[in-house]
C-alpha cells in the first residue's frame, strides 16, 4: 500500500502543471500518510508526546519521496499539501476533543488518535485555526508562510525556497503573520499573559 | 490584500526594523491623521513585542504553541526543586548537573539504607507515567547488570509535580575526555582505558541493556587506589525516556541544538527507524575514542550546530568522517594543546594515531551497522591486539565498498560515479565492436572452445579469438572497476558538478594508463567522457577529451575509422560551443566529404555536421548560406527524424532565427508558431524551451509592427512565469517589463503603468528596495508618469531611483548620471529651474568625463544645463552652450534625433525671449521641417 501511495504522489508530481486537480489529489495521500506514521509512533515504544511536525513531515517525505531527485517546483508541491494535511489532521483532533471533554473526561482519549494538542486546549487549536483562516483571505502569502512554518515544520530557508522569495521576506511576513494571528487570539478569548501590558 | 492592509503591514515592517524607542515618532509621522491606522499598527507591534514563544515550535504543545497565550502552565514548572526538598525517600543535596534532560542532585537515601545516590530528575514534557511504567519493564534487567564500570539504577520513580526522576548509584568523577588530557594520557594509555569502558559496556549487553546514549559525560573516571577505574552511567535510562536521549534533546525551539548530535548514530538520526541494538553502542564507544584521539569529534560542531534539522540527518547518515589522524592535521590551530594533553609532540601526534587507531575508530563508526564491530567485545579484542602489536579485524575501510556506498545513497538522485561508469560502458558498448561483443563472445568462448578441440586445424585460431574476445571484456570490467574505486568519497562533499568533473578527469588519467594497450576502448572511453562534460557545459573540456580519442583511433585505425569520425564529430561541436569558429571551419570540410563518402549522402552523420556549419554561418552574419543549409535539410529531417524530434525542432528553431535577422518575418513568424506548437506538446507550456521560443516569436512579432499578436503569448509567457517561478522571479520580472513595454506600443498606457506597479512591487519584495532591476523599474515608471504629464509623481520618484543608483553604483556610474539627468529633465519641464539647475551643474563634469565632453550623451547634460538657465534668464551664458550642443549632435549624423529637437526648441524658446523673432522663425522653420512633434 505504502509503495502504492508513493508511486501516486510521484506521478502527481510529475504531472502537476497537466493535471486540473493535482493539489486535490495530492493532499489525501499525504494527509493518510501523515496520520499512518502518527498513528504507529503513539502505538509504538516511542513518546509520542513530543511529536513534531518537521519529524512527521520529514517521515512522511522519506516514505512517499523517498530518494528521488524532485523539483523544487514539485518539493513545494509537497510540503505545500503536507502543511495542509497537518492542519488538518491536529483540527480534527481537537475538534474529536472538545466533543469527547463534553462528552466525559480526557481519558476518553484514544490512543490511536493523532497526539498532537494534548496538553492545550482543544477551543484553541480551533481558534487559531479560525484566526489562520481569516488571515488567508486577506493576506495569502503570510498565510502561506505560517502554514509552512508551522504545520509543515519548515525552517526559513526552506519556506524560501518552497515559496520562491527571499529569506528576509519569510521572516517578515511571519513576524506579521505572528502578530496578526497573537492579536486575534488574544481578542478571541484567550486570557493575554499576566505582565502583557 | 486591501490597500488599508497593504499599508498597515508596510508600516509594521518598517517599525520592525526599528529601535522600540523610535518607533512611536516614526508612527507619528508615517500614520499622520490616520488614527485607525496607527492604532492597527500599534496593537500589532505590541502583539509582536509579546509573543514571546507563540507557535515558536512547529505544533509541538509541550513546547508551549500557546504559551504566551496561555499564563500560567502548571503551577510546579515554577517551583523548581531545591536542596533540602524531599523526593519519596531521598533527600536533596545539592545540584550536580544539568543538561536538555533536566537535572541531577546528589541525594541522601534515608530508607531502607542510608546513602548517597544521584538523583536524576527529568524536566516537565515528559509523559511520566509512560517514563516510570518503561522503568518498572526494565527494572528486572538493569537489576541483572552488576559490573565494577557499570554504575547502577536503582529506582524510578515520579515527584508530587509529575516530573519523572531515576535514583543511580553516585559516581565521584570526571568525564573521559577530560580527565585523559588532564593526566596527559597517551594514545596508548587512553586506548587502554577505554577497552575497558568497552568491556563494561558489553557486559550490559549480555543482559539484553542497550545504552544508546553514549558520550563523554556518561562515561566518568574515578581514581581508586592511584588507578583510574571507569565507571558508565545512565544505563536503561534513554529507553525509558521512549525515544533515545540524544534525540529527546535533540530540537528545541527554532531547531537549536541542546544535546550533542555527536554521538547519534545513523540508525538513530534516521526518524522512520526505532530499531537501536548493541551496534548502536559500539557507533557510540567509536565516536568516544575518537574524541579521545583527536580531541574532537567526526564532524566540525559549529556545522552541526548550525545545521538544519535534514542537514544534520545527511551529514549524520552520509558524510564520510575524515580519519582521525586527518581530523588532527585539519585542527592543526589547537593541534599543540591536544598534543599536549596527549603527552607527545605536536607532529607526532598524528602519526601516533594515523594506521591502527586510525582503522579502529573507522570500523567502529560505520554507517552501515553491518560493517561494525558486532560487539563492543569485538571492538576491545581488536584494541588489545593493537596494543599487544598483533595484527588487527579493521583495516583500511575498502575503497571499493565506500565507493559502492556512495552510489546505492546517490543511486536515485545524484549517481554521479554510477552513472559515469554506466556511461563509459554504454559508450563502448553502443556500437558492434563494443561490450556487447565482448559479452557474447565471452558466452561463445566456452563453444568456441569446444568447436577447436574438434576442428584442429582452427583451433588456436579460434582459441586466441576467444582469449582477445575475453581479454576485451575483463580490460573494460577492469577499467570501470578502477573508476569505481578512485573516487574518494571525500570528493563527494563537493557541489555534484565538480564530483562529476574530478570522476571524469580520473577517468581520463587512468584511460591514459591502463588502456593503452586497447585504442579502441580508449578512444571509446575519451569519447564518452567528453559526451558527459558536454552534458555538464564544459565543452573545453569535452574538446581535450575528443582530441585526445581523435589522436588515439588515428593512430590506431586511421581517421575514417567509425571512432576516429565520431571522435571528429563530437570535436566538431565542441569547438563550436567553445567559439572556436575556425577550429571548425578548418576541420568541417574534409570531415563531411569523409562521412559522406562512408555512411552516404543524406546520413544523419554528414547532415549533422553541415548544421554546425551553418550555425557558423550564422555566428558570422553569413545569413544567405544559413538559409540554404537549413532549407535543404529539413525536409530530410522531418522524413527521417519525424517533425518532432529534438534535431528537426532545433533546426527549424534555427531557421527561424536565421528569418527573423534577415527580415523574414512572416516565415520566422510561421517556423517559430510550428517549432512552440510541437515543444508544447512534447514538453508542455510551461517548459523553459518552449517559453523561449515563445519569447523569440513575441520578439518578432513586437519587431514586426504587430503589437496586438505579441500581446497574448506575452501575457501567457508572463501569467505562466508568475504561476511556475513565482512573480519575485528576476526572470518573470523582465517577462512582466517586456509585457509592459507592449501594453504601451498599442497604446494601453494604464494597463502599462498598472503592470509596471505591480511588477516593481515584486521586485521590492523578491529582490530588495535597492536593486537595480527594481530601480530601472521605477525609472520606467517615472518616465512613463512624465510622458503623461504626471510629473508631480514622475519626479520624487526619479528622485528616489537616483539615490538608488547612486548608493548601489557610486556618483559616477553612467546609471547614476543618466538617471540625474532624467531628473533634471523633469525638474525643468516642472518649471523647478533653481533646483534643476543646482543638480545639473555637479554633474556636468562628470558627464564629461564619464562620456566623453563631445560625446551626444555629455551634450545631453549641456541642454538640459542650458534650458534651466534660460528659466533663470540667463541667455546670455545658455546661447553658446546651445550653438555648441546642437553643432556636435548634427555632426554625429544626427544620431539623437530626439535631443536635437530639444537643443532646438530651447534655442527658438530662447530667441523669442530675447526678441530676437526672425531667428526664432527660422529655428521654428527647422524643427516643422524636421517634422516631430512639439514636446507633450
Amino acid at each position: 500500500m505504502e509503495q502504492d501511495a508513493a508511486t501516486r504522489v510521484t506521478q502527481i508530481l510529475q504531472h502537476f502543471g497537466e493535471r486540473e486537480h493535482a493539489a486535490d489529489d495530492l493532499l489525501p495521500l499525504v494527509y493518510d500518510q501523515l496520520r499512518a506514521i502518527a498513528t504507529r509512533r503513539m502505538a509504538g515504544e516511542r513518546a509520542a508526546h513530543t511529536l513534531q511536525a518537521t519529524a512527521l513531515v520529514h517521515e512522511a517525505y522519506v516514505k512517499l519521496i523517498g530518494d528521488q531527485d524532485i523539483s523544487w517546483e514539485n518539493r513545494a508541491h509537497f510540503f505545500g499539501a503536507a502543511a495542509e494535511a497537518m492542519r488538518r489532521i491536529l483540527i480534527d483532533h481537537a475538534r474529536k476533543r472538545s466533543s469527547q471533554k463534553r462528552g466525559g473526561g480526557r481519558s476518553a482519549v484514544p490512543m490511536s488518535v493523532v497526539d498532537l494538542a494534548e496538553d492545550c486546549d482543544p477551543s484553541q487549536v480551533l481558534a487559531l485555526d479560525e484566526a489562520l483562516t481569516n488571515l488567508e483571505a486577506s493576506d495569502p502569502r503570510a498565510a502561506k508562510v505560517v502554514q509552512l512554518r508551522f504545520f509543515a515544520g519548515l525552517g526559513v530557508d526552506e519556506v524560501a525556497e518552497v515559496l520562491g522569495i527571499s529569506e528576509r521576506t519569510v521572516m517578515r511576513e511571519w513576524a506579521f503573520a505572528r502578530a496578526q494571528l497573537f492579536e486575534s487570539l488574544g481578542d478571541g478569548g484567550a486570557p493575554s499573559g499576566e505582565d502583557a501590558p | 490584500m486591501s490597500d488599508t492592509g497593504d499599508r498597515t503591514k508596510d508600516l509594521f515592517f518598517e517599525l520592525l526594523d526599528l529601535d522600540p524607542d523610535e518607533r512611536t515618532r516614526y508612527l507619528d509621522r508615517a500614520s499622520a491623521g490616520d488614527a485607525e491606522l496607527r492604532a492597527r499598527v500599534e496593537r500589532l507591534i505590541a502583539a509582536h513585542d509579546d509573543a514571546g514563544a507563540f507557535m515558536s515550535e512547529p505544533t509541538s504543545p509541550d513546547a508551549g504553541v500557546f504559551r504566551a497565550a496561555t499564563p500560567g502552565p502548571a503551577p510546579e514548572a515554577h517551583t523548581p526543586e531545591k536542596p533540602g526538598d524531599v523526593i519519596g525517600n531521598y533527600t536533596l543535596s545539592r545540584l550536580i548537573g544539568e543538561g536538555g534532560f533536566g537535572s541531577v542532585y546528589l541525594a541522601e537515601q534515608t530508607r531502607p539504607v542510608s546513602r548517597r545516590v544521584a538523583l536524576k530528575l527529568v524536566k516537565l514534557g515528559m509523559d511520566t507515567r509512560q517514563v516510570v511504567a518503561r522503568f518498572e519493564a526494565e527494572r528486572q534487567a538493569l537489576a541483572m547488570m552488576s559490573h565494577p564500570h557499570i554504575a547502577r539504577v536503582f529506582d524510578a520513580g515520579m515527584t508530587g509535580a509529575g516530573r519523572p526522576y531515576f535514583v543511580m548509584e553516585y559516581v565521584d568523577g570526571e568525564p573521559i575526555t577530560q580527565f585523559c588530557d588532564r593526566k596527559q594520557f597517551t594514545v596508548t594509555e587512553r586506548l587502554e582505558l577505554f577497552r575497558e569502558v568497552c568491556m563494561a559496556v558489553q557486559h550490559a549487553h549480555q543482559r539484553g541493556i542497550i545504552h544508546r546514549d553514549i558520550k563523554p559525560s556518561n562515561v566518568l573516571i574515578t581514581v581508586v587506589d592511584g588507578k583510574a577505574q571507569p565507571k558508565v552511567i545512565d544505563f536503561g535510562i534513554a529507553k525509558c525516556m521512549g525515544r533515545g536521549l540524544t534525540e529527546q534533546t535533540l530540537i528545541t525551539e527554532d531547531r537549536q541544538m541542546i544535546g550533542t548530535p555527536e554521538f547519534m548514530s545513523p540508525e538513530q538520526a534516521t526518524l522512520s527507524a526505532s530499531d537501536v541494538d548493541t551496534r548502536t553502542d559500539v557507533y557510540g564507544l567509536g565516536v568516544l575514542l575518537y574524541v579521545l584521539l583527536c580531541g574532537a569529534g567526526p564532524y566540525d560542531e559549529g556545522r552541526l550546530r548550525s545545521a538544519s534539522f535534514s542537514e544534520l540527518e545527511r551529514i549524520i547518515r552520509e558524510e564520510q568522517p575524515p580519519r582521525p589522524s586527518q581530523r588532527i592535521e585539519q585542527l592543526a590551530d589547537q593541534r599543540e594543546a591536544f598534543a599536549r594533553a596527549r603527552g607527545v609532540e605536536p607532529e607526532r601526534l598524528a602519526r601516533a594515531v594515523r594506521g591502527e587507531p586510525d582503522w579502529i575508530v573507522l570500523r567502529a563508526i560505520e554507517k552501515d551497522r553491518a560493517r561494525r564491530y558486532p560487539t563492543a567485545y569485538a571492538f576491545a579484542s581488536d584494541i588489545e591486539r593493537s596494543l599487544q602489536n598483533e595484527p588487527i579485524e579493521a583495516g583500511p575501510p575498502s575503497r571499493v565498498y565506500r565507493a559502492r556506498k556512495f552510489i546505492r545513497r546517490h543511486s536515485v538522485g545524484v549517481g554521479v560515479v554510477a552513472l559515469v561508469a554506466v556511461l563509459l560502458i554504454a559508450g563502448v558498448a553502443g556500437t558492434s565492436w563494443g561490450l556487447v561483443r565482448s559479452m557474447r563472445a565471452n558466452e561463445q568462448t566456452n563453444r568456441l572452445l569446444v568447436a577447436a578441440q574438434n576442428e584442429r586445424e582452427n583451433a588456436t585460431e579460434a582459441q586466441r579469438e576467444a582469449e582477445r574476445r575475453s581479454t576485451e571484456l575483463r580490460v573494460l570490467a577492469d577499467f570501470a572497476q578502477s573508476i569505481l574505486t578512485g573516487v574518494d568519497p571525500a570528493i563527494a562533499q563537493g557541489r555534484d558538478t565538480e564530483l562529476l568533473m574530478e570522476v571524469l578527469r580520473s577517468a581520463g588519467d587512468r584511460a591514459e594508463l591502463e588502456l593503452a594497450d586497447s585504442p579502441e576502448i580508449h578512444a571509446r572511453i575519451r569519447n564518452t567522457i567528453g559526451h558527459t562534460f558536454v552534458q555538464i557545459g564544459k565543452y573545453p573540456e569535452a574538446a581535450v577529451e575528443f582530441q585526445r580519442a581523435l589522436d588515439v583511433a588515428t593512430d590506431a585505425f586511421g581517421p575514417t575509422h567509425v571512432d576516429a569520425m565520431d571522435a571528429r564529430q563530437n570535436l566538431l561541436v565542441a569547438r563550436f560551443q567553445t567559439g572556436d569558429l575556425e577550429g571548425v571551419s578548418e576541420m568541417a570540410g574534409p570531415l563531411m566529404a569523409d562521412q559522406q563518402e562512408v555512411f552516404g549522402e543524406r546520413h544523419q552523420e554528414s547532415l549533422r555536421t553541415e548544421r554546425v556549419v551553418a550555425r557558423v554561418k550564422m555566428s558570422e552574419g553569413d545569413w544567405e548560406a544559413a538559409r540554404e543549409i537549413f532549407e535543404r535539410q529539413l525536409p530530410i529531417l522531418r522524413e527521417e527524424l519525424g517533425p518532432r524530434d529534438p534535431d528537426t525542432l532545433s533546426a527549424m528553431n534555427s531557421l527561424g532565427v536565421v528569418y527573423d535577422n534577415m527580415g523574414m518575418r512572416d516565415e520566422a513568424i510561421e517556423i517559430y508558431e510550428e517549432v512552440s506548437a510541437w515543444q508544447q506538446e512534447l514538453r508542455g507550456e510551461k517548459h523553459p524551451l518552449t517559453l523561449a521560443t515563445l519569447n523569440n516569436l513575441a520578439d518578432v512579432m513586437m519587431d514586426d509592427g504587430r503589437f496586438e499578436e505579441a500581446l497574448p503569448i506575452l501575457q501567457r509567457t508572463y501569467e505562466t512565469k508568475v504561476e511556475i517561478l513565482g512573480p519575485e522571479h528576476p526572470s518573470t520580472i523582465i517577462g512582466g517589463n517586456n509585457l509592459a513595454s507592449a501594453y504601451g506600443q498599442v497604446g494601453r498606457t494604464q494597463e502599462k503603468i498598472d503592470l509596471l506597479l505591480e511588477i516593481e512591487a515584486a521586485a521590492v519584495r523578491g529582490l530588495g528596495e535597492q536593486d537595480m532591476r527594481t530601480l530601472i523599474l521605477r525609472n520606467n515608471i517615472a518616465m512613463e508618469y512624465a510622458k503623461s504629464g504626471d510629473l508631480a509623481r514622475a519626479e520624487p520618484m526619479q528622485e528616489r531611483v537616483v539615490a538608488g543608483f547612486e548608493g548601489l553604483f557610486g556618483p559616477d556610474h553612467p546609471n547614476t548620471l543618466r538617471a540625474g539627468a532624467s531628473l533634471v529633465g523633469m525638474r525643468i519641464d516642472l518649471g523647478h529651474y533653481e533646483e534643476a539647475y543646482e543638480r545639473i551643474t555637479p554633474l556636468l563634469p562628470r558627464a564629461d568625463e564619464v562620456f566623453g565632453a563631445d560625446s551626444a550623451t555629455a551634450q545631453a547634460f549641456q541642454i538640459h544645463y542650458a534650458r534651466a538657465l534660460i528659466g533663470l534668464e540667463r541667455y546670455e551664458e545658455a546661447e553658446p552652450i546651445l550653438d555648441r550642443a546642437l553643432e556636435l549632435l548634427e555632426e554625429d549624423h544626427g544620431g539623437q534625433p530626439a535631443r536635437i529637437d530639444r537643443a532646438m526648441r530651447a534655442l527658438a524658446e530662447l530667441y523669442g525671449a530675447t526678441g530676437r523673432a526672425d531667428e526664432q522663425r527660422a529655428m521654428q522653420a527647422r524643427l516643422d521641417e524636421r517634422g516631430s512633434d512639439p514636446p507633450a
